[in-house]
């Protein structure tokens, strides 16, 4: 992949990416340079902090209140979790019970809980709980991954 | 989007008919003696308790699963006495016609569930491999 740098003072930021076919690595570029426009803020002891959206592990409600998880690191945000998930659903955000939305970049396995729902196990070892209404979004998602894959090796 | 607003157009349709159905209906029962149709009403509302508990206590899979075992139990308990399901004096059967049911439902759920996360694990196991494979031809 060749990187052109075109300085023009005259003109925007702009993006063009030229591709012989569209392809997962091509959509994940595209998702990438738009994710740069995405800013989520999140506040840790009043000091605000703009985060890059693949840096978030999960978002979760708790009382009303929405807290943002990185690796090791808790954020809280103003915005409401459904305000976020509207904006992150197409950066490979799912929501996986009423009061959470994972990145699915992070899902490291799955685990089957009594009362049918699933334990989620994340890169760093954390725990969220998937609940049996949201299973089908996860699975279409990663479905839609994969397709895109099965494409570019026709 | 427009498929989306004219879901919901369809879903708030339906629920407000429900309601306006299940008003009717309670008051066929409670008015004029009609329980024939309350009767079936009520077991729609059985059979949605169940997801109005899971979505009420999402994140607490075992208070969950013993309140909704608790509703369903005193729900037949009610509903037996009111209709004269159980002969005298045998009420205390309701616990015992309770499980077997319940357990073949939960049996049957756990079954698609574990189907379910077997087909993820799956997905993200492919989905690591490619990702190896990726980082190897890029370096």
């Amino acid at each position: 992949m060749d990187i052109i740098l075109v300085e023009d003072k005259e003109s925007d930021l702009e993006v063009q990416i030229r591709y012989q076919i569209m392809n997962a690595q091509v959509q994940q570029l595209i998702q990438r340079i738009k994710s740069v426009d995405v800013k989520i803020v999140g506040s840790d002891n009043g000091e605000e902090t703009v985060l890059n959206i693949y840096d978030i592990f999960y978002i979760e409600s708790i009382e009303r209140k929405t807290f943002i998880y990185t690796k090791d690191q808790i954020f809280r945000s103003s915005k409401k979790l459904y305000q976020l998930l509207d904006e992150l659903k197409e950066f490979g955000f799912v929501q996986i019970n009423k009061s959470c939305i994972m990145n699915i970049d992070v899902l490291d396995s799955v685990k089957t809980l009594f009362n049918s729902k699933l334990k989620a196990t994340l890169i760093n070892g954390e725990n969220v709980i998937i609940t049996r209404t949201y299973i089908p979004a996860i699975k279409k998602w990663l479905d839609g991954e994969a397709d895109l894959y099965e494409n570019e090796n026709f | 989007m427009k498929m989306k607003i004219f879901r919901d157009y369809i879903i708030s349709s339906l629920a407000i008919s429900m309601l306006i159905i299940f008003w009717v209906f309670c008051i066929d029962a409670f008015f004029y003696n009609m329980w024939s149709n309350f009767k079936v009403i009520m077991s729609i509302v059985i059979c949605l308790m169940q997801s109005a508990i899971n979505l009420a206590l999402d994140n607490r899979p075992i208070i969950s699963m013993l309140l909704e075992y608790a509703v369903v139990v005193i729900l037949f308990f009610c509903f037996g006495i009111k209709f004269n399901w159980y002969s005298k004096g045998s009420e205390w059967f309701v616990f015992i016609y309770t499980i077997p049911v319940y357990a073949a439902g939960y049996l049957l759920r756990l079954i698609g569930v574990r189907k379910d996360a077997n087909y993820i694990n799956i997905k993200l196991s492919e989905r690591k491999k490619r990702k190896v494979q990726e980082t190897e031809s890029n370096n």
